[in-house]
C-alpha cells in the first residue's frame, strides 16, 4: 500500500485507463474504435504542447494522454471529429480557465458537458455496460478503487457511491421507480468511469477529507435531481454545477481565509 | 417538474452559448425538383386499412407499448394473375382481420380478404409478417402468414380464393415470428421459407408464467427464439431444418433477407437482430450455411439490427446490404449500417460515408431506382412509438441500456411506459442517389407523413414504369404514396417465370442489365426487409438510354440467358428457356 501511495498517482489512473481501453478494444467490442482513441490523445496532447510552450512550460504531458483517453472511453460517435473537438475543448479550457494558478474544472467534465448538451446529435455519452456481466465490472471496480486511493480520493469515491445509493433508493421509494432501475447506473461504464476518474481528480477536488465528502454529496444530490427530472446525463452536468457554484466560491472562502490566517 | 427542467436547461443553455455561440436549427425542407415526387393516394386508392395494437398479459403490462411494438407488415404479388400488383396488409390484434386488396388496374383497390379466405388469422395469435411465394410451382402465388401465435399458409386456389393448408403442410410453427421470407436454399426448384422469430418459443406473452421474457443483454443476446426453416419436401408438406442447416439463430431477429452475396449462386442469408449481433450465414452448396464473424465488422456488432436489403449500389456486382439500427440524438448514435464486401473480403461499413447512418429509429429499408436513373435509392420506414409528445421513454432506456442483463431480461425492473413516446413522430427518409453520395429527399418530395412505420413496399402500382410506395404503419393507417415523374427517364421491367429445376417464381434469379456501359445486377428476392414484401419484379431505370445493351439472367437453375439491344419502357415477360442444365 505504502509503495502505490509513494507512486504519481496520474501513472496509476493511466494504466486504469489503459486496462479500458485494451479490454474494450480487444474484448468487449467498444463502439469506439482505435482511431477515436488516437485521435482523442493526439489533439489532447497537440493542444497540451501548444499550451506548454505558450506558458513555458517544460513537462510531459501525462495529463492530456489521460484526458484524451477518458474522452476516447467518455464519448460516443459515429464521427472523428467530435473526438479532437472535445480533446481541444478539454485542454484549452484547463488552460484558459484557472483561478489562483490551478484550472477549476475537471478537463473532460467541461467538455463533455460542452458536447453533450451542445451537440447531442453527433456525440453521447458510453451508453454502456461491460459485457453486461460481471467479471469485468468487478476488475474494473477493483482498478478504480486502486486509483482512487493512490490519488487519495477514495473517501470521495465512497462518499459518492453512498450517497448515491441513497438517493437511489429514495427515488425508488418516492417515485415509485424499479429499485434495480434506479440503482442500474451504478453498474454502467460511464459512472464508474464517471466516478473513478473524474471526481478523484485531485487538482478540481476541494483538499480536505470534509469538504471533499461534502463535494461528492452535492454531487450526487443533484444527479439525483436531475433524474427525477429525467435529465440524461446528469452525473456530468451534475459536476459541472457543484464546480461553478459550490467549488469556486470554496476556493474563493479558502484562499481568502489563508490570506487572514497569515495576515495574524 | 417539466418548468424545472426548462429553467435548467434555459440556464444551461445561457451559459453554454457564451462558449459556443448560437447552434443553429436548420430550415424546413422546402419542395425541391429532383424530376420526380410523391403524392399520397391512400383515399382516393380505396385502402383505408388501419393497424391495430394488442396487449398482453397483466404481469407484462408495464411495457404493453414495447410489446406492441411490431406487426404492420404489407405483401405484394399480383395473387389473381391479371398483371396488376395486389397489396395484402396484416394486423396484430386479436380478433381483428388483415385485409387484400385485389388492384382494380385504375389505381383503386377493392377489399375482399374475407371472401377470398385470408382474413381471419389472428383469431389465435396476431399476424407480423406476410409473405407471398409459388409453394407448389402452380403459377399463382401462395400465402404465408407468420404470428406470434401459429402460424398459417394458404393455398392460392387460383378462382380468387384461398385454403388453409398449415396443419398439412406442417408449417403451424408456433412462436414469434417478425419476419418471413422465402428462398430456394437447396436449388431443388422449390421455395423454401425462412422465419426470423423474437421471443422464446416457450414464453406466452398472453398468459405469461414469468416476468423474464425478454433480452439477457443490450448488446450480445442470444437468448431469443430460435429461427425457423423450412424445407419444401415437394409434396405439400414442410420440414424445420434450421438446426442440421445451422441456421436456427437465437437472435432476436426482426428481419431476415436473402440473397446470394458471395456470386457462388447459392442463396446466403442475412439476420437482423436487435440486441445482438447480426448474423450472416454464407450457405454451403444447400446443405448447410456457415456463419461469418469478422472481428469488429460484420456478425461483430452490438447494434440494434432491424432490417436487411440488398442492391448492387457500386455497380460492382457486390450486393450491398442495408441494416437498419437507431439513432437518437442525446441517446443512443448507433446509426445504419451500410455493409460492402471489398476486395481482401471484408465486409467494410459504408453508411457513414454514402450518408445513411443515420434515420432516427429505423425499421424498414428498401432499396429501389426511385427516380429511374438506374441507381438504387433507399426508401426507410422509421418510428417507433407515437404516443404522448411531451413524454419520452429514452431517459428510461438510457438507463437500462447501463445495466446487467440479468436486470434488462425481467419486465419488473423496466419503468413503467404509461403513455411515453419513444421516437415517436419521426419525419421519413428517403434517401436518393446522386452521384455515389446519397441525400435524405423524403420531404422535398412530398414524403412528410410522421406515423410510426414499419415496412415500405416498392411497386408499380398501375404499371406506368415507376416505383411507387406503400408503407405500413405500426397502429396507423397504411399509405400509398405516388411517383410522379417528371424527367422523361425510361426504364425496363422484368417479369420472371422459371423452369424446373428453378422455381417458378424465380426467387434467387440474378440479372445483369448493361446500358450504356454501365453494368447492374438485380436479384429476385422472396421478400427481403422488414415489415414488407415489394413488387416481385425486377424494376430498373435507363436514365435517357432508350435501349438495354444486355441482359443476361443467371436462373436459380444455373442456365444462363442473355437478351440483347432491348428497347426501353416495357415490362418483360422471360419465360426461362428449356434448356440443358449445366452441372452444379
Amino acid at each position: 500500500m505504502n509503495m502505490i501511495k509513494r507512486l504519481d498517482p496520474r501513472y496509476l489512473i493511466l494504466a486504469f485507463l489503459l486496462v479500458f481501453v485494451t479490454v474494450g478494444q480487444l474484448y468487449l467490442g467498444f463502439f469506439q474504435k482505435w482511431s477515436a482513441v488516437f485521435t482523442s490523445v493526439g489533439f489532447a496532447v497537440a493542444t497540451e504542447l501548444f499550451f506548454f510552450r505558450l506558458r513555458k512550460i517544460r513537462q510531459f504531458p501525462i495529463s492530456a494522454i489521460i484526458s484524451g483517453l477518458g474522452i476516447s472511453l467518455l464519448l460516443s460517435s459515429d464521427e472523428g471529429w467530435p473526438y479532437a473537438l472535445a480533446a481541444v475543448l478539454a485542454i484549452s479550457l484547463k488552460h484558459l480557465i484557472r483561478y489562483k494558478g490551478q484550472h477549476i474544472f475537471n478537463p473532460n467534465n467541461i467538455a463533455l458537458v460542452f458536447m453533450l448538451y451542445m451537440l447531442p446529435e453527433y456525440a453521447v455519452s458510453t451508453p454502456k455496460q461491460w459485457t453486461n456481466g460481471y467479471e469485468v465490472m468487478v476488475l474494473i471496480l477493483l482498478l478504480g478503487f486502486v486509483a482512487s486511493y493512490s490519488a487519495k480520493r477514495l473517501d470521495t469515491v465512497l462518499a459518492f457511491l453512498v450517497s448515491f445509493v441513497v438517493f437511489a433508493l429514495g427515488r425508488s421509494v418516492f417515485f415509485d421507480h424499479p429499485w434495480l432501475w434506479s440503482l442500474g447506473p451504478v453498474l454502467g461504464a460511464s459512472f464508474q468511469l464517471f466516478t473513478f476518474f473524474m471526481i478523484t481528480d485531485p487538482k478540481t477536488t476541494p483538499p480536505t477529507r470534509k469538504a471533499r465528502i461534502w463535494f461528492a454529496v452535492a454531487i450526487a444530490f443533484i444527479d439525483a435531481i436531475m433524474r427525477v427530472l429525467s435529465i440524461t446525463n446528469s452525473l456530468f452536468y451534475a459536476a459541472f454545477w457543484v464546480t461553478l457554484l459550490v467549488g469556486i466560491p470554496y476556493r474563493y472562502w479558502r484562499s481568502k481565509r489563508a490570506v487572514e490566517i497569515e495576515g495574524k | 417538474m417539466k418548468s424545472l427542467r426548462q429553467a435548467f436547461c434555459l440556464f444551461s443553455a445561457g451559459l453554454l452559448v457564451m462558449l459556443a455561440g448560437c447552434a443553429g436549427i436548420p430550415p424546413e425542407s422546402e419542395p425541391i425538383d429532383h424530376g420526380f415526387r410523391f403524392q399520397e393516394i391512400t383515399k382516393e386508392s380505396g385502402i383505408d386499412f388501419i393497424h391495430e395494437k394488442d396487449t398482453f398479459d397483466e404481469k407484462l403490462a408495464r411495457i404493453n407499448p414495447w410489446f406492441a411494438s411490431t406487426g404492420a407488415g404489407v405483401a405484394v404479388a399480383d395473387y389473381d394473375r391479371d398483371g396488376f400488383m395486389d397489396l395484402y396488409f396484416v394486423n396484430s390484434k386479436r380478433g381483428s382481420k388483415n385485409v387484400l386488396y385485389r388492384n382494380r388496374g385504375d389505381g383503386t383497390f377493392q377489399e375482399v380478404a374475407e371472401q377470398a379466405g385470408v382474413a381471419n388469422t389472428n383469431q389465435e395469435g396476431i399476424a407480423q409478417a406476410a409473405v407471398w411465394l409459388d409453394a407448389d410451382n402452380d403459377g399463382y402465388s401462395d400465402l404465408f402468414v407468420g404470428k406470434w401465435g401459429k402460424s398459417q399458409l394458404f393455398h392460392n386456389n387460383g378462382n380468387g380464393t384461398f385454403t388453409e393448408v398449415t396443419e398439412k403442410a406442417g408449417v403451424g410453427y408456433q412462436g414469434y415470428v417478425n419476419k418471413a421470407i422465402t428462398l430456394d436454399y437447396n436449388r431443388d426448384g422449390l421455395l423454401d421459407l425462412y422465419l426470423g422469430c423474437y421471443f422464446r418459443e416457450t414464453d406466452n406473452l398472453w398468459n405469461s408464467a414469468t416476468t423474464k421474457v425478454l433480452y439477457d443483454d443490450f448488446e450480445r443476446a442470444r437468448n431469443g427464439g430460435r429461427n425457423v426453416l423450412y424445407r419444401n419436401n415437394g409434396d405439400g408438406t414442410f420440414t424445420n431444418v434450421a438446426k442440421e442447416t445451422g441456421v436456427d439463430d437465437p437472435g432476436w431477429t426482426l428481419a431476415t433477407g436473402s440473397a446470394d452475396i458471395n456470386n457462388d449462386g447459392w442463396p446466403d442469408l442475412y439476420n437482423a437482430n436487435d440486441f445482438g449481433p447480426d448474423m450472416l450465414y454464407l450457405n454451403e452448396k444447400g446443405k448447410q450455411f456457415k456463419p461469418v464473424v469478422q472481428k469488429r465488422g460484420v456478425g461483430d456488432d452490438t447494434f440494434k439490427g432491424m432490417n436487411v436489403d440488398f442492391a448492387d449500389l457500386f455497380h460492382d456486382g457486390k450486393l450491398a446490404f442495408f441494416v437498419s439500427n437507431i439513432s437518437k440524438p442525446t441517446y443512443l448514435l448507433e446509426g445504419n449500417q451500410l455493409w460492402h464486401e471489398n476486395e481482401q473480403g471484408q465486409y467494410v461499413d459504408r453508411a457513414q460515408e454514402l450518408g445513411v447512418i443515420h434515420s432516427g429509429f429505423t425499421w424498414g429499408g428498401k432499396f429501389l431506382d426511385v427516380d429511374n436513373s438506374g441507381n438504387f435509392s433507399l426508401a426507410i420506414a422509421n418510428g417507433f412509438i407515437s404516443a404522448n409528445p411531451d413524454k419520452d421513454y429514452w431517459f428510461d432506456m438510457g438507463i437500462l441500456a447501463t445495466t446487467p442483463g440479468n436486470v434488462v431480461e425481467d419486465t419488473k425492473n423496466w419503468t413503467p411506459f404509461e403513455d411515453k413516446s419513444m421516437s415517436g413522430y419521426e419525419p421519413k427518409s428517403l434517401f436518393l442517389n446522386q452521384a455515389g453520395k446519397m441525400r435524405d429527399v423524403a420531404q422535398e418530395v412530398g414524403i412528410t407523413f410522421r406515423d410510426d412505420a414499419r415496412g415500405v413496399a416498392a411497386v408499380d402500382l398501375k404499371n406506368e414504369g415507376v416505383l411507387d410506395l406503400v408503407y405500413a404503419n405500426q397502429g396507423a393507417p397504411a399509405r400509398v404514396y405516388k411517383n410522379i415523374h417528371t424527367n422523361q427517364h425510361n426504364w425496363i421491367k422484368l417479369d420472371l417465370v422459371g423452369r424446373a429445376p428453378s422455381n417458378r417464381d424465380a426467387v434467387g434469379a440474378r440479372v445483369t442489365f448493361t446500358i450504356d456501359g454501365v453494368k447492374t445486377v438485380m436479384e429476385k428476392d422472396g421478400g427481403n426487409s422488414h415489415g414488407a414484401q415489394s413488387d416481385p419484379r425486377l424494376h430498373l431505370g435507363m436514365g435517357k438510354a432508350t435501349r438495354v445493351s444486355s441482359i443476361s439472367i443467371r436462373w436459380p437453375s444455373g442456365r444462363v440467358q442473355v437478351l440483347e439491344n432491348v428497347a426501353a419502357n416495357q415490362i418483360l415477360r422471360i419465360e426461362e428457356p428449356d434448356t440443358a442444365v449445366p452441372t452444379r
